[in-house]
């Protein structure tokens, strides 16, 4: 921290503390809670100027809410970006891209840059392209929303979704759980169980059958490590019960693998999102309510039909194995006829 | 005759048969060594499948290198000779060239059951974890359709004259020339991608070499 940031801060606390009749530690909790939005605003400013300095002069570029210091050379490629990021933005985002209007980004040649607290940095290198930028703003307007914890990350713009229904199928169909077996055979109870939209399920014993969780505590790490060897051996020598009580025992240390996580969560959050329409990403972030709420809100509909719509997207989205299709192996053998054909006509004279 | 352009034919190439066939049987079984455990993470499971699809460019490489020198093999003498061989046999062009045709095709014969019985070998060999497939006699069929008309690409090329290597070479050459010219006049026109994308895509020649060329897949 520089010493302009250390002033302001020591200015800032000592400006909240008056003598005070007593010591105790609510009345200090009081004081420190008062005097800290004041101290946040000090060190937001003392960022800035830090960064200022760091950087050299900063051209101000601005478009819709998005504010962005650029280096001046550097400026024209930033603008370009802006303006091809911010409709995306308001694709993935709609309304809520208004948010983004509270922070600032910094894109500047590459050096040794630390997050500021006040903005993004973007460090370029001495040629960037514009896809670098565009691809960096992208990404870092996800984290001005915020981890998700059902999603278990950031949504954001993808730029290749097709791929993702592709991945999210490859979960679907190797998910080591009766829940997304089930919701791959068509049953939407099963798919709102694995992907945790049925409040107070129990999770240990509805994802995973007694083997399945026979082999999940056995091919973990963490249980391995974790566990007394005693329920370790037992749960892998057979014991169901010694099994969930491992998990259930281990359940506020780690997370129990979900049968479809981020990946598939991503895709179903953006088929909602489709199905939704504008609006739809204000509806996700909105309220503070259960996940499915949450995306049947989003999505306008109800979460039966949302999950039939995702899975029919997915199944659709099978990738291609190597098995040729009928009229791809026909086309091929008439290629080949036609240019073997040619090579019977050729002369022998030179 | 055939008999005996065979026995030739087999002994100009028999170094590339037996080096193709070598490769042939290694791809499948390396591509699924990976494959150890049963109940997979989705992440482990995806990672298994990037693993075995690094390896499926191995296999329109192999049938590619193996159609190209296998045509070159056929026609090298001839073409040193002159065609004073062929001149002198008591047989038309067209069923001479045949004869050399079929004699390189059942030569190739044998890098594709190599890739069969390595794809089988693979299979029983590795853990196929719940929700994926082993594909053996349908990659082994792609294997032999994509060589088969890469030999029938390459020994067409190959039985031309230098004339024809000419046109075909010119025609490329021209291709290029238009694109260079299109992009330093700004037109947005991209006919090198356009050709390119016509050949991979159905009813393309091209198609059966793309796709995923998976021991293993969903």
């Amino acid at each position: 921290m520089s010493e302009r940031r250390l002033a302001v801060a020591l200015l800032a606390v000592l400006a909240g503390a008056a003598p005070a009749a007593g010591q105790d530690a609510a009345a200090l909790r009081a004081r420190i809670a008062r005097v800290e939005p004041i101290w946040r605003a000090a060190a937001r400013l003392a960022n800035l100027v830090d960064s200022t300095r760091r950087f050299g002069p900063l051209d101000t570029l601005r478009s819709g809410p998005l504010t962005v210091y650029a280096s001046p050379q550097l400026a024209p490629l930033v603008r370009d970006a802006m303006a091809r990021a911010r409709p995306i933005l308001d694709s993935v985002y709609g309304q809520e891209t208004a948010r983004l209007a509270a922070h600032r980004w910094y894109v500047v040649p590459a050096m040794s840059v630390e997050y500021s607290g006040s903005g993004f940095v973007i460090p370029v290198p001495e040629a960037p392209s514009l896809d670098l930028i565009l691809t960096n703003l992208l990404v870092q307007a996800s984290y001005v929303y915020g981890q998700d914890e059902w999603l278990g990350g950031f949504y954001g713009y993808d730029l290749h979704p097709e791929r993702a229904l592709a991945d999210a199928y490859i979960e679907l169909v190797t998910a080591p759980s009766g829940a997304a077996r089930g919701c791959l055979l068509g049953s939407l109870p099963d798919c709102a169980l694995a992907f945790g939209l049925i409040p107070g399920a129990d999770t240990v014993m509805q994802w995973y059958d007694a083997q399945e969780r026979r082999q999940l505590v056995g091919q973990t790490d963490f249980y391995r490590r974790r566990a007394e060897q005693a329920a370790f051996d037992a749960c892998t020598a057979g014991s169901d019960a010694a099994c969930v009580g491992l998990l259930r025992s281990t359940q506020t240390y780690i997370y129990i693998p979900r049968p479809l996580g981020s990946i598939s969560r991503t895709s179903l959050l953006r088929t909602a999102f489709q199905l939704g329409g504008s609006g739809a990403f204000h509806q996700w972030i909105g309220y503070a309510r259960s996940p499915a709420a949450r995306l049947a809100a989003a999505a306008g509909a109800s979460t039966d039909s949302l999950l039939s719509t995702w899975r029919a997207e997915v199944l659709a989205a099978r990738p291609k194995t190597v098995i040729i299709p009928d009229r791809t192996a026909w086309v091929t053998l008439l290629w080949g006829t036609v240019l073997t054909l040619v090579a019977l006509r050729s002369t022998r004279w030179r | 005759m055939f008999r005996m352009m065979l026995y030739t034919q087999w002994k100009w190439s028999r170094l590339l048969v037996v080096a193709g066939t070598l490769v042939a049987f290694a791809i499948p079984v390396l591509s699924v060594q990976s494959a150890g455990e049963y109940n997979l993470q989705h992440w482990e499971a995806r990672a298994l499948l990037n693993s075995i699809e690094s390896w499926g460019l191995a296999y329109p490489i192999l049938a590619a290198g193996l159609a190209v020198f296998m045509a070159m093999t056929a026609w090298g003498p001839d073409h040193r000779g002159r065609h004073v061989y062929a001149l002198s046999l008591p047989v038309p062009r067209w069923h001479y060239a045949l004869l050399r045709f079929g004699a390189g095709a059942v030569l190739l014969a044998v890098p594709v059951l190599a890739v069969w019985i390595g794809a089988l070998v693979g299979t029983a060999s590795a853990v196929i974890p719940p929700g994926l497939h082993a594909y053996p006699y349908a990659l082994a069929l792609r294997f032999a359709l994509a060589l088969l008309f890469a030999y029938a690409v390459f020994f067409a090329i190959s039985a031309g004259t230098t004339r024809t290597a000419g046109y075909i070479l010119a025609g490329i050459g021209a291709i290029i020339v238009v694109q260079v010219m299109a992009r330093a006049a700004h037109v947005e026109f991209d006919l090198v991608g356009t050709i390119f994308g016509r050949m991979l895509g159905w009813p393309g020649p091209l198609e059966i070499f793309t796709g995923r060329w998976m021991l293993i897949d969903v």
